[in-house]
């Protein structure tokens, strides 16, 4: 039959107790064999859990992860289009409405959106972020062999999103502390990255 | 691993270092993330055949890399790319298996299932291999057996990853460890 301190064991073990506790459970171990023993399996069976070995899987994996990273992938330009310029209604929407305090009755429309100056045929490589950069950078390398129709609608939705972006850059810089305009320009951004990532997709960037 | 490009005088090419396998992955290279998937897999996988107990490990540890090639423009650098992964690795089992009701169950299970499969075992035989033995383990007394023990985390992240407190964590560590410790070795057969 276990004894009261039994059930306290693992916290003695881990130094969980009391001062108070922990000198009353080892007062106890010391009388107690059948205590003692079992310290001594609970010990062991830390010991074995922390030299446990990592293996692999008997199976190949990878295809399938492939296969499923690769759907996301897959967007036809078309979709990807439909979608980003969705998205950039209603951000620049929203950045417009962050801009003004809130104070306006509608949105702009997607043809004022379109509007905005254009910041060149390709798209403007955005120097300051990284990783933006590194994506610019590859799908540059891959310009030369892609569908020349493809390629307008994809540098359109870049546009567009870039356009999102500096409406909404515009905003913040108007209330730098708005969480909100933070949020939007993270999310412009981030959306700018899940465009490039899916149309780079399966292919390495070309190596120089 | 093998280098991965020839200079144009056909010399090898040193091998990207982990971290410039994790931009260029986040950059959208499949190669580099195929690299980045191969050297943890053994990590990832045992982590999850463990929480789960074997149950759909290959699945789950197809759906964190899933998840990972998803998430990987997030990663910011703060902590190394282990932990992170790590993190993230416990976080799609935990998610699957979610269901607070179903987590009570779980803690709440008989050990009756383990102690058949005990008595199961005629005294001659072997004792189960013990991470056979872990992965037989009730559920939630497993997941936090592997989250503390195996993984090295404190009972008040195990908590807030489980949505339970740190009482039922100790109480739940306890359980698995006095249930592992008949199958350490034949004198608890």
């Amino acid at each position: 039959m276990p004894d009261r301190w039994e059930d306290r064991l693992s916290e003695y073990l881990d130094g969980e107790l009391s001062p108070d506790e922990h000198a009353g459970l080892e007062e106890h171990v010391r009388t107690c064999g059948a205590c003692r023993a079992t310290l001594e399996d609970l010990r062991e069976v830390v010991r074995r859990a922390a030299a446990l070995e990592d293996r692999p899987p008997a199976g190949e994996l990878w295809p399938g992860v492939r296969r499923r990273i690769a759907r996301r992938i897959s967007f036809t330009l078309p979709q990807l289009v439909a979608a980003a310029l969705a998205l950039m209604t209603l951000s620049a929407g929203a950045a417009w409405l962050i801009a003004v305090g809130g104070r306006a009755t509608s949105l702009p429309s997607l043809g004022a959106a379109s509007e905005r100056p254009d910041i060149g045929s390709g798209v403007a490589p955005d120097r300051d972020d990284p990783v933006v950069r590194e994506l610019e950078r590859a799908l540059d390398a891959r310009r030369p062999s892609m569908d020349a129709q493809a390629l307008r609608s994809l540098d359109g939705t870049l546009r567009a999103i870039s356009a999102a972006e500096a409406d909404a850059r515009a905003g913040l810089a108007a209330d730098p502390s708005n969480p909100a305009a933070q949020r939007r320009v993270a999310e412009l951004r981030q959306q700018k990255i899940d465009v490039l990532r899916r149309v780079l997709g399966g292919a390495a960037p070309v190596r120089r | 691993m093998e280098a991965l490009a020839l200079s144009a005088d056909g010399q090898a090419i040193p091998e990207p270092s982990p971290r410039e396998y994790v931009a260029r992955a986040a950059a959208g290279d499949v190669r580099a993330f195929e690299e980045l998937y191969r050297l943890h897999l053994p990590r990832v996988h045992s982590l999850v055949r463990r929480m789960s107990g074997g149950r759909d490990s290959d699945e789950l540890t197809q759906d964190v890399f899933v998840r990972v090639w998803q998430k990987l423009g997030t990663f910011r650098g703060e902590s190394s790319f282990a932990t992170w992964l790590h993190r993230l690795t416990v976080n799609v089992v935990i998610e699957r298996f979610r269901s607070d009701r179903a987590r009570r169950q779980r803690l709440d299970q008989s050990e009756h299932v383990f102690d058949t499969l005990a008595a199961r075992t005629a005294p001659q035989e072997l004792p189960l291999d013990f991470e056979a033995a872990l992965e037989r383990l009730p559920d939630g007394a497993r997941e936090i057996f592997v989250l503390h023990d195996v993984e090295g985390h404190k009972h008040h992240e195990i908590a807030s990853l489980l949505g339970i407190s740190p009482g039922t964590s100790k109480a739940q560590l306890h359980r698995a460890r006095m249930m592992l410790r008949r199958h350490l070795d034949s004198r608890h057969a």
